[in-house]
């Protein structure tokens, strides 16, 4: 074997070969049967590296000499994973849960033609009734890597965690996010389907004319799913994405019979999450769950879950920022005067 | 319910599924791609499951569907030119069809090897996999010439492969 050779095939891998030595790779390749032996060997040691390290890197978020520790990545709770053995045992956890996904999916696909529009025509009417709480919680965050982070505005604060957030939502604009410090201290935005405004802890009440201002806090806002308009989110879904009904097996006559809602983002779509799981009752159209998975999220990709916690009828105040903060707090404009 | 022949399929996919997604992986080179043909390759495979000949290796079979899938994501989406032309494709699917189970399941001592690395190493492997950079953009951080990374990356990923050789000749199989 030709040591050039085995040097094209890693140069190959790493992404840094060019048009001519890929030519020169495949003609050796073509040529030998012990080098596309040895292509292979590498091919998947390679891809298991990338699998592993990918898992690794989001259960330790230790910076590495590449990784910046902002604050807003050390915030960023990750589940502990035992480190020794992942391998086999997730490539096993993935296998049985596409294993069960795709049972479903058939299930879905033989037993029940439901139209994905009707249903989202479903749920939209059941968003537009009342109240209601949800708690965020970020399940898993890609971290970004020192040049994602560049490419992003360094003049946005880092934005505080959404893990363990309160969200509260009425119609389609008005919303109170209630996200925490890690002293418990809350860090509120909001908007009343007028006035958008925010209450960072220790400073001033910052109002804009614009009712969305705020909503930049809450992941999906550039992409026209924002969690503080899910109406919208579902219109988007609609559009951009490749939708699968999955109906639950059937209960007990009576029963409120959950169905699942499996949405894939289409190919050429550049923006917004790679795959959104929605959890409702078929009946109703009732959104008892969502999960957002590699949500755009400033620099960082997020797999967010929506996890509806109440249905409430809150006060007509609660969505105006004079409900969340006391009566002597200065309150500033956020907008540019007009000439 | 699920049929049985719906069974045997799931059955079958599950065993070949980790070589199908290196095949795939080894054409495309990029996770998230892999990830979104997997998907489609995944239903493929179930959904034309009846025009199956058992009498042919499955493993041959869906690898065959699989690089399907890839040639039209390199027509329509991905129109690179440093990729691997159809006729290669082909060869690499048999290469790739004749990988056995078990040498698959020797990756379960990757782990054990990866904590073997020097320190220096598992920066690089981090640098490399973890924030998916190149060996130019790892040259920057980390120092040392592009090549010179680029050349101990590739070491790396042999001593990888010697150290899994090893165990699973202390564990008792042969390699």
């Amino acid at each position: 074997m030709n040591p050039s050779d085995l040097d094209l095939i890693h140069r190959y891998l790493d992404g840094e070969i060019t048009e001519a030595q890929m030519l020169q790779l495949e003609q050796s390749l073509a040529g030998s049967i012990e080098l596309r032996q040895e292509f292979v060997r590498i091919s998947i040691i390679d891809e298991k590296l990338n699998d592993q390290l990918r898992k690794t890197a989001l259960c330790d978020p230790t910076p590495t000499p590449t990784q910046s520790p902002t604050p807003s990545q050390a915030e960023i709770r990750l589940p502990a994973a035992p480190s020794a053995a992942v391998s086999w045992s997730s490539i096993m956890a993935m296998l049985a849960s596409l294993a069960l996904l795709l049972i479903a999916l058939l299930i879905g696909s033989n037993r029940n033609q439901l139209s994905a529009s009707q249903e989202l025509q479903k749920m939209r009417k059941s968003l537009a009734l009342g109240d209601r709480l949800y708690r965020v919680d970020v399940e898993q965050a890609v971290l970004p890597n020192k040049k994602q982070i560049e490419q992003h505005d360094e003049r946005r604060p880092p934005k505080p965690s959404l893990e363990g957030a309160k969200l509260y939502v009425r119609g389609t604009d008005e919303f109170v996010l209630m996200r925490f410090l890690q002293d418990g201290t809350p860090f509120v935005t909001g908007s009343d389907g007028q006035v958008g405004w925010a209450i960072a802890p220790n400073g001033p009440v910052r109002v804009s004319q614009d009712k969305q201002r705020f909503n930049r806090d809450l992941p999906g806002h550039e992409h026209s799913i924002p969690l503080s308009n899910l109406s919208q989110g579902l219109t988007q879904i609609q559009k951009a994405y490749h939708v699968q009904i999955i109906p639950s097996s059937p209960g007990d006559a009576g029963d409120e019979q959950d169905a699942v809602l499996v949405a894939t983002k289409k190919r050429g779509q550049q923006r917004g999450p790679s795959r959104i799981e929605i959890q409702y009752a078929s009946n109703s159209g009732r959104i008892a769950q969502m999960r957002f998975i590699e949500m755009p999220y400033g620099p960082e990709r997020l797999t967010v879950r929506l996890t509806l916690i109440d249905e409430l009828t809150l006060p007509e105040s609660f969505f105006h920022h004079s409900d969340h903060h006391s009566s002597n707090q200065q309150v500033v404009s956020d907008d540019i005067p007009q000439p | 319910m699920v049929d049985e022949s719906m069974k045997h399929a799931l059955r079958h996919w599950t065993i070949v599924q980790p070589i199908v997604s290196s095949y795939v992986h080894s054409l495309v080179r990029d996770h998230s791609t892999r990830d979104d043909l997997m998907q489609d390759i995944a239903i493929a495979v179930l959904e034309s499951f009846d025009r199956y000949d058992p009498a042919q290796p499955f493993a041959a079979w869906a690898i065959g569907i699989a690089r399907n899938h890839v040639r039209l994501h390199f027509r329509t989406v991905h129109r690179s030119r440093l990729r691997f032309s159809d006729s290669f494709m082909d060869q690499l699917s048999e290469s790739f069809s004749q990988v056995s189970p078990r040498e698959l399941h020797h990756l379960v001592h990757l782990q054990t090897c990866l904590d073997q690395l020097d320190g220096r190493a598992k920066q690089l492997c981090e640098a490399r996999y973890s924030e998916n950079q190149k060996p130019s953009q790892i040259s920057q951080w980390l120092g040392g010439s592009p090549n010179g990374v680029a050349k101990a990356l590739q070491r790396i990923r042999e001593r990888l492969r010697e150290c899994i050789d090893r165990q699973v000749q202390l564990d008792g199989g042969s390699v």
